[in-house]
């Protein structure tokens, strides 16, 4: 069957259906990719719910054969009302925009041809920017428009076919582009998630208008994100809700809402029907603000930091550099009191992370990017974090140095070797050489059954490492340790003269006298040093030096 | 021409061995709250780290003025000395060279000052060589060129057992990053362009030590090396001994930190100055 050559009702109906269709079979991998402007990962899923909306409301509208203008004033309202999220009221602006221009030139009685898909383009594109106290490029924004205009440079006569191929290639070629325009793209290596979901909708409309079967939908990349690109702006609540009354003012909410204090601030909608997209610590001033006005309706209130922490597994956070020195310190590690006294040596970035919390190598970068002037030195801390380490380190050469630190006692004798600025090949080469000197006992509870040297471990035993191995696991906390500082001091030929303890989060009641009084009676040659290293999983980590 | 030799007590040299080599000690002034101390006439080492150990408040430490450095050179000129080379303590640390500088004005003999940028022995092996100079007949020309010239090759390193009386007493310089509250951290420190600062750090007074003495390594061949201690005679023999097994045909002095020093240094200081061999021609 021949494509129409203009859409009616009943055929914009069908070419919406199908973009709502296109956008639900590809809604997860769109979440999959969302850092931006919060990675909350629900991008894919606000924009689906919004079109939904829009959808649903113009079905309402029957009978079908009912004009162009209304059916498309309807669907924008339901936009407007049922818009979720950031993306969503964005996208809740763009079907605004078309639809106002679609109904103010409509190309022959009652049907929509090439030249008003081209002017609604344009007047989407307006809209969203217009939704946007300060549009960010390399978003949604940015492919809308570049759609937008690649169909308003179409010829005169183009047909509805021409000016949505053009539109939907270009808005797919411009989501390629985001990560150039948008760094925190570019450093999670992804492109925009809004973008895409843009580029979805238009495709999805042509592939209604051609009436042709949708192909395949996009494969979820989760995996391929790098989760540490992702700035994470979002603390506190998102709020959104509806504001219905008469008479209202975008433009004096708006202000009401920066005034107190608000992030990522959308207010759109028409004079009798506003909505309200807010981040804010303490989403009871943006509600009070509204209530002001009208009565609310579909008032939804997330905790940003939850949402941030599902996505990410929490395992982001780094520390502003207090001082940027010539050569900077990155330090994975976990623990504040472990962070602390990294900091205290002279670490300009904290990367939390550990045993059960391994950070990205595109977490490293960033961290890293921040940390020195010169040149830094990263400091993994754990053998499973050495090899996005390097992976960070070979993005940026000449900026990073991985002293391979496979455990937290190394990684401090590292620390100490480390300055402040000098040589970057000599202070590395002094932190590689004092890794040597200090061996890692870590004591924690086995959370499987295993074998260690033909002894079973059961499930919640005692356990001891040695420098990174298990060798043994023992009756309690206590035994474990000391039989670890056995293993250490049997192995070492100058024999130690310090022992630092750090006691973990869950160290036993006690531990802070017991255990350097156990080790004295032991080795009384011996000093012993407790720090309060606040690390989870493992009790006790040792120091021995 | 005759010629005297003047430093002041930080120089931390024996008061024999000064005698010996006729070089006069002008002393610096240690403060127990009101009660001014002279270093080396009114306390000696011992006496003042025993009071340290029992003194509720920290002493501090005061530059001898001007009067006391006219005083003692116009002494000398009676004794008969016709010119006078004044070697002190860094100008950057203390105002001890100053006071020595306005001493001299207004005297009718030539007197030379030198400012060390340094403390201790490493100050002190240098006021020793110019004296040896002076005897062997040198003009002060000659004797100033020659302790320039080996304040020029000394690097003194020193470990702290704490770092309160060098942050008590001001002299903390570039060393303040250091300080932490949740690890105990040993700097090894020197003297840098009249600045205390960092050089390394270790966990123990042991490691820094040895670490010291691995930088110093980058230092030899040695014509002298000193070692000095603050109530730590053990931890400074270890010290010398090792030096004495890295350079055994070198002359290995040793000594104490005197009582200014011992002010800023606190007790369990351990130091030691590595004085490298002149370049080959040079």
């Amino acid at each position: 069957m021949e494509p129409p050559l203009t859409l009616n009702t009943a055929s914009l109906r069908h070419v919406f259906r199908t973009a709502e269709h296109w956008l639900e079979l590809n809604r997860e991998p769109v979440n999959a990719i969302n850092v931006y402007p919060v990675p909350d990962g629900d991008t894919g899923t606000n924009m689906l719910l919004t079109l939904r909306a829009a959808c649903e409301a113009g079905d309402a509208r029957e009978p079908a054969d009912e004009n162009v203008g209304a059916y498309m004033q309807a669907i924008a309202r339901g936009a407007l009302l049922g818009a979720r999220g950031n993306s969503g009221v964005i996208l809740s602006q763009i079907i605004r925009g078309l639809a106002d221009s679609l109904a103010e030139s409509i190309d022959g009685p009652e049907e929509v041809g090439g030249a008003a898909m081209r002017g609604g383009l344009a007047a989407a594109a307006e809209a969203a920017y217009g939704a946007v106290a300060e549009p960010v490029e390399g978003t949604m924004l940015t492919v809308i428009r570049e759609a937008a205009a690649a169909a308003g440079a179409t010829p005169q006569d183009a047909t509805l076919g021409d000016v949505l191929e053009v539109a939907d290639t270009e808005a797919e070629a411009s989501v390629e582009r985001t990560p150039t325009l948008l760094p925190k793209l570019a450093e999670a290596g992804v492109v925009d998630a809004g973008g895409l979901g843009v580029s979805l909708l238009l495709a999805g409309m042509r592939y209604g208008y051609l009436g042709q079967q949708l192909p395949e939908p996009m494969a979820t990349e989760a995996s391929t994100v790098e989760l540490s690109g992702v700035a994470h702006g979002g603390h506190g609540y998102c709020t959104e809700f509806v504001v219905v009354g008469s008479g209202l003012d975008r433009e004096q909410l708006h202000v009401a809402l920066d005034q107190a204090g608000g992030e990522s601030v959308l207010v759109v909608g028409y004079d009798d029907a506003l909505h309200i997209h807010v981040h804010m610590v303490d989403p009871g001033p943006a509600i009070s603000a509204g209530a002001a006005v009208g009565a609310l309706e579909s008032v939804k209130v997330e905790n940003m930091q939850a949402q941030h922490d599902s996505w990410t597994g929490g395992h982001e956070r780094s520390c502003p550099p207090v001082e940027l020195h010539a050569l900077g310190l990155v330090v994975v590690t976990q623990g504040d009191g472990i962070a602390t006294a990294f900091r205290e040596l002279g670490a300009s970035q904290i990367v939390d992370g550990g045993p059960t919390a391994n950070p990205s190598a595109g977490e490293l970068l960033e961290a890293a990017r921040g940390a020195g002037r010169e040149h830094v030195f990263l400091l993994p801390n754990d053998s499973n974090v050495i090899l996005a380490a390097e992976q960070a380190a070979a993005q940026e050469p000449e900026l990073i140095t991985v002293i391979a630190t496979r455990s937290v006692a190394g990684g401090f004798g590292a620390a100490l070797a480390y300055a402040p600025e000098g040589d970057a090949e000599a202070v590395g080469a002094a932190m590689r050489d004092a890794i040597e000197g200090v061996h890692c006992v870590e004591v924690t509870r086995s959370v499987r059954e295993t074998v260690v040297e033909g002894v079973d471990v059961g499930l919640g035993d005692a356990i001891v490492l040695v420098d990174g191995t298990l060798v043994a696991r023992a009756d309690s906390l206590d035994k474990a340790l000391m039989t670890g500082l056995d293993a250490v001091l049997n192995g070492v030929a100058d024999g130690a003269d310090l022992v630092t303890v750090y006691l973990g989060s869950d160290a036993p009641a006690g531990a802070g006298e017991r255990v350097p009084a156990l080790i004295e009676a032991a080795h009384g040659h011996i000093e012993v040093e407790v720090v309060h290293g606040g690390q989870s999983h493992y009790p006790y980590i040792l120091g021995v030096e | 021409m005759t010629v005297r030799i003047v430093t002041d007590s930080t120089a931390d040299l024996p008061v024999e061995l000064a005698a010996k080599h006729r070089i006069e000690v002008v002393p610096l002034t240690v403060l127990f709250g009101d009660e001014a101390l002279l270093d080396g006439v009114d306390i000696d080492t011992d006496t003042f780290f025993e009071r340290l150990a029992r003194s509720p408040e920290l002493p501090t430490s005061s530059q001898p003025s001007p009067a006391a450095f006219r005083e003692r050179y116009e002494q000398l000129v009676r004794e008969g000395a016709t010119e006078i080379l004044s070697i002190h303590l860094a100008g950057s640390l203390s105002g001890t060279l100053a006071s020595a500088q306005q001493g001299a004005e207004g005297l009718d003999v030539r007197v030379e000052h030198v400012d060390s940028g340094l403390a201790s022995l490493a100050l002190g092996l240098g006021v020793l060589k110019a004296g040896r100079v002076i005897e062997a007949g040198g003009s002060l020309d000659e004797a100033k060129a020659q302790v320039e010239d080996q304040f020029s090759r000394t690097r003194a390193y020193f470990v702290l057992d704490t770092l309160d009386y060098l942050l008590h007493g001001g002299r903390i310089g570039r060393v303040s990053h250091v300080f932490g509250t949740m690890l105990k951290v040993k700097p090894v420190l020197t003297f840098e362009n009249g600045e205390v600062v960092q050089l390394a750090r270790a966990r123990t007074q042991a490691k820094a030590l040895e670490k010291g003495i691995e930088l110093a390594q980058e230092r030899f061949p040695l014509e002298v090396a000193g070692t000095m201690h603050a109530v730590a005679p053990e931890r400074m023999q270890a010290v010398a001994d090792r030096l004495h097994e890295l350079a055994p045909d070198v002359p290995i002095v040793t000594g104490t930190l005197g009582p200014t020093i011992g002010v800023h240094a606190g007790p369990g200081a351990v130091g030691f100055t590595v004085i490298s061999s002149p370049a080959p021609g040079g």
